[in-house]
């Protein structure tokens, strides 16, 4: 079949079998694996089930019936080869060719060695069998067609199958789509003598992603490289959450029975260059990486193909690959067809024997791109970064030092950028905070995206801010580090800061006072209250207090109207502060209240908001009203007492002016009556004339004593300077003859200047030294002494005799009016005397008494105010 | 000599007695007539006006009178141009100083308070005439 001449070279260097059959199931294509075996040659023209013993002949039967009964299908079957000294095992991927009618041209099969021959493995002594199989290190080796050629049990179970399952299978046909070309190129690195770690997918039996990481070497055998030896470092099973391909799908890409199929599909170009550099051979991808077909390359230098620039690089490379250095990821530049340039990164190697490199392009135009793109978008980070106008930094997270800081940083902290990159984190947190729990700045195992924090941050010039850090984990450089965002809400925190110590003190308040504070919303109505309002109302529910309508309905019905009117007066007209006093209901009474309140408006000048507080003035009111009450009747008493004063003082006046004339006739009449008729009047006429007389006489001296007495108050007394000295010299005229007569003397010492009535003082004077004369003891001279001391603010004088003295049992009664302690025989009197002294010493605003020893003498003291 | 008629302006009957008595022991003869208002009283010196022998030589008013009182009497009598050269001797229980100014204001002629003492009371109307009568010139009727 001309369709896979081209390819012959490659077919033989397969290390599997690879046989077509016509459609009578004879052979028509072997390749030459095993055929330095004999008896294994596949003969063309031969039935091939004769190759199997009749158990495997029937299943092969079965295995061909199932494959032509569905196009494009392939189906496995394992059937064991008799060599001269073992059975091998040989595991067979069927698929059909057809025509483009869809009719059976033949049968396709690719036969791979499932499990080693004992012999094999004996001369491998290398790595012990049984240590291979019981390891739980999951180990493989593969040969260089990428054909598992070895795998234990631990890898097995790693992808769920059983060792004979994978024996002989590519270990492509395991990997994840994006890991093929990184698998393809494990071979060549081992070869290249780089032992590696590779990190790609593999999938399990049930389709479930295994990732693994493994570490290969080559496996030389005889001084020959043939193989990979590799083991899985660590692996580790995800759940794949896409549909799985089905393996079928997947085998059908790999099967070499298809291999012009898969070479033509696969998105590389895959090439066989002679010796002079010619394509001999070129697969399909040609087209789609540089516009070519296949055969425009074939007889053409790769050189005709290649940048200038790169003319020279690829050429050294093709000496180089010649030579025996295999090389990978040689990269250079294509012409395409329509001029424009493509990225081909090769992987070649040259065959000796066929005097060709194999060689596989791949098409690098789109990452290089994607590399120049990811290069541009740095760039616009960088820039984002660098000209953001909050502050950013980033900082190692294990030596916290600065890694980079962009503009506003610089500006807000003033620190140069070359300043900050020798400090560390902790160098711009304010003393306050270097004790804050600095773990979480280098903590390992936290979120990418870190909450927001607040901190207080220092800047250069020793000036602290609150800081508002958002933090994102990023790997910058090859170190953990973190981005910072930090944002100054200083202004913010210490407003609300603020706000919330008002709060405090309002709650606080609040609590305190008796108070009802409310708070009532005007545009929901609804009031909000401390606990003030239930214990002066006495709601059982504070919530009953919330609407609007519970204060206006419990309002006094004559103070509602009024109250109502004046808050929506201040609302209209904008007068934010509202003050009122009302009764509202609280329980079966009403409580007076004084409210004051605020009203808060809005932007556009609406009253949105009313704050005030209530004050429960029941108790005060009360006690105002009592005050008041008694206020009054103290008032009026006050006026009836004096009315009833003036009217006494008036009768009193009145009566001793009136008395006065009838007594004067009687006592007129009495004496005319003796005068004129001395002769007709016997002695006793005579004497009772005298009683009659001598009453009428007595009774004189009442009215007039008592006329004085109403007088103290009656007389609208001036006050004026009293030298008390001239008192004294009137008070010796008066008391002259009958100091002369008793043969008594005064003794008194300079007295002060006072402020007084003259008159009355005069009369205190003169009713004390009189009083000390009359009660003088028979036979000794009365000696009266006057005297005084000065106090702060008031004079006392003192007026003492050598007289009988006073029993202390009256001293309390002397100066109540009308009372005598003698007999009218002993010492006249009126027993008015002492009444008018203590009237006049009251009405000056003083204070007198009497301190006295009988036989002895008396003393009178009294004080009078210094000025008044 | 002339008896000398004195005008006695008094509503107590006791005391019309006593002053009476009084003035009976006096040296002079005299006559005594008695007006017992004020308004009495102005009649009496009014009539006198036509009558000279009525005209009273010495007038003794009483303050306290019914209806017109003796001030508003010593104010008329001295607002009189015929009258004023009457001598007028206040009599009066009364010791208030008001009384006293007031009186002597309105040109009285002398002010005396009625002693009480039954004797004093004798002596002061014998003193009255002493002087008013015996000593004082007074100015004669024509």
């Amino acid at each position: 079949m001309n369709r896979f001449s081209v390819s012959d070279k490659l077919l033989k260097s397969l290390n599997c079998f690879f046989i077509l059959l016509d459609d009578g199931l004879k052979v028509k294509t072997a390749n030459s694996k095993y055929s330095h075996i004999a008896s294994l040659a596949f003969q063309p023209g031969t039935l091939f089930t004769n190759y199997f013993s009749e158990k495997y002949q029937e299943k092969l039967a079965l295995a061909f019936a199932s494959a032509q009964k569905e196009i494009d299908c392939v189906t496995v079957v394992t059937a064991p080869i008799e060599l001269e000294k073992d059975i091998i095992t040989i595991k067979w991927s069927v698929c059909c060719i057809r025509d483009e009618d869809e009719t059976l041209q033949g049968m396709e099969l690719l036969g791979i060695q499932s499990k080693l021959s004992p012999k094999e493995s004996e001369s491998d002594g290398e790595s012990p069998k049984s240590l291979f199989e019981n390891t739980s290190q999951p180990f493989f080796s593969f040969d260089l067609s990428g054909n598992l050629t070895n795998a234990n049990k631990a890898f097995a179970d790693l992808l769920s199958y059983t060792c004979e399952d994978l024996a002989g299978t590519s270990l492509l046909s395991y990997a994840i789509d994006t890991d093929v070309p990184a698998l393809k190129s494990l071979a060549a690195d081992a070869l290249a003598g780089k032992s590696l770690e590779y990190k790609f997918g593999l999938l399990d039996k049930k389709g479930r992603k295994v990732a693994v990481k493994i570490v290969n070497t080559p496996r030389i055998e005889n001084g020959t490289f043939v193989g990979v030896n590799a083991y899985v470092k660590k692996p580790s099973v995800k759940v794949q959450t896409e549909k799985p391909f089905s393996r079928d799908e997947r085998r059908l890409n790999l099967i070499l029975g298809r291999l012009k199929k898969i070479l033509d599909s696969s998105l590389d170009m895959i090439c066989a260059i002679d010796e002079n550099g010619k394509f001999t051979y070129v697969s399909a991808a040609c087209k789609e990486i540089l516009g070519f077909s296949a055969k425009e390359f074939i007889g053409k230098s790769f050189l005709d193909y290649v940048h200038e620039e790169d003319a020279e690089s690829s050429t050294s490379a093709s000496i180089n690959i010649k030579n025996g250095i295999g090389t990978t990821n040689f990269e250079n530049r294509f012409y395409r067809k329509d001029g424009s340039i493509a990225h081909l990164v090769w992987s070649s190697k040259w065959e000796e024997t066929d005097k060709r490199f194999y060689s596989i392009a791949r098409d690098a135009t789109e990452k290089k791109l994607s590399e120049a793109n990811l290069i541009a978008s740095e760039e616009k980070y960088k820039i984002l970064f660098y000209h953001h106008s909050v502050p950013i930094y980033i900082y190692d997270t294990e030596s916290l030092m600065f890694l980079e800081v962009n503009d506003a940083a610089i500006r807000q902290y003033g620190y140069t950028r070359d300043e900050f990159l020798t400090m560390n984190f902790k160098d711009i947190l304010a003393d306050e905070e270097t004790d804050r729990d600095s773990d979480s700045l280098a903590q390992e195992d936290f979120p990418e995206q870190l909450p927001k924090e607040l901190w207080i941050h220092k800047k250069k010039n020793g000036e602290s801010f609150y800081a508002e850090i958002s933090s994102n984990r990023i790997e910058y450089l090859g170190k953990q580090a973190k981005l910072v965002l930090s944002i100054d809400r200083t202004e913010q925190t210490i407003a609300e800061q603020e706000l919330r110590k008002s709060n405090e003190r309002i709650t606080f308040l609040s609590q305190a006072t008796f108070d009802a504070i409310w708070d009532w919303d005007l545009q929901t109505n609804k009031i909000t209250w401390n606990e003030g309002v239930s214990k002066m109302f006495d709601l059982a529910d504070p919530a009953e207090a919330t609407k609007f309508n519970w204060w206006s309905s419990n309002l006094h019905p004559e103070d509602k109207e009024r109250v109502e009117q004046k808050i929506s007066y201040h609302l209209e007209n904008l007068i934010p502060r509202w003050e009122d006093e009302y009764r509202m209901r609280a329980g079966n009474t009403y409580k007076y209240i004084n409210d004051r309140g605020y009203i808060i408006f809005n932007e556009q000048n609406k009253p949105v908001r009313m704050i005030g507080a209530m004050q429960d003035l029941t108790e005060r009111k009360s006690h105002e009203i009592m005050l008041q009450n008694l206020n009054n009747s103290l008032e009026k008493r006050a006026t009836e007492l004096a009315e009833s004063n003036t009217e006494l003082e008036r009768f009193a006046y009145v009566a001793s002016h009136d008395l006065q004339e009838p007594l004067r006739m009687v006592s007129s009449f009495l004496q005319l009556l003796e005068k004129r008729y001395k002769d007709k009047l016997d002695n006793k006429a005579h004497e009772y004339i005298n009683y009659a007389v001598d009453g009428a006489e007595r009774m004189k001296r009442l009215i007039l004593d008592l006329l004085e007495y109403s007088r103290v108050n009656s007389s609208k007394a001036e006050v004026e300077e009293v030298d008390l000295n001239e008192v004294l010299n009137d008070l010796m005229v008066t008391y002259k003859n009958l100091l002369h007569e008793t043969n008594g003397t005064i003794k008194a010492q300079t007295l002060p200047v006072i402020k007084g009535n003259k008159t009355q003082i005069l009369q205190l004077f003169q009713n004390l030294v009189g009083n000390a004369c009359k009660y003088r003891k028979n036979e000794t001279p009365p000696v009266i002494d006057i005297s005084y001391e000065e106090e702060q603010s008031f004079y006392k004088f003192a007026i003492s005799d050598n007289g009988i003295g006073i029993d202390p049992r009256f001293f309390h009664k002397i100066f109540i009016i009308f009372q005598r302690l003698h007999n009218r025989d002993e010492y006249s009197g009126t027993g008015i005397g002492l009444a008018i002294c203590k009237k006049i010493v009251d009405k000056h605003g003083g204070k007198i008494w009497v301190a006295s020893t009988m036989g002895e003498g008396s003393t009178f003291y009294f004080t009078l105010p210094k000025s008044k | 000599m002339k008896d000398i008629h004195i005008l006695l302006v008094e509503d107590n009957e006791g005391d019309i007695v006593l002053t009476k008595e009084a003035l009976s022991d006096a040296k002079i003869k005299n006559k005594v007539s008695v007006a017992k208002d004020g308004e009495e009283a102005i009649r009496f010196v009014n009539a006198g006006l036509d009558d000279e022998d009525i005209l009273p030589d010495l007038i003794l008013l009483d303050i306290n009178l019914p209806k017109v009182d003796g001030k508003e009497v010593l104010h008329y009598l001295k607002n009189n141009p015929l009258l004023k050269k009457i001598p007028v001797v206040m009599l009066t229980t009364s010791s208030s100083e008001l009384d006293v100014v007031d009186s002597y204001n309105n040109y009285a002629n002398c002010f005396i308070t009625k002693p009480v003492d039954f004797n004093k009371f004798f002596e002061v109307v014998r003193m009255i005439e002493d002087f008013w009568i015996t000593i004082v010139k007074l100015p004669t009727k024509d």
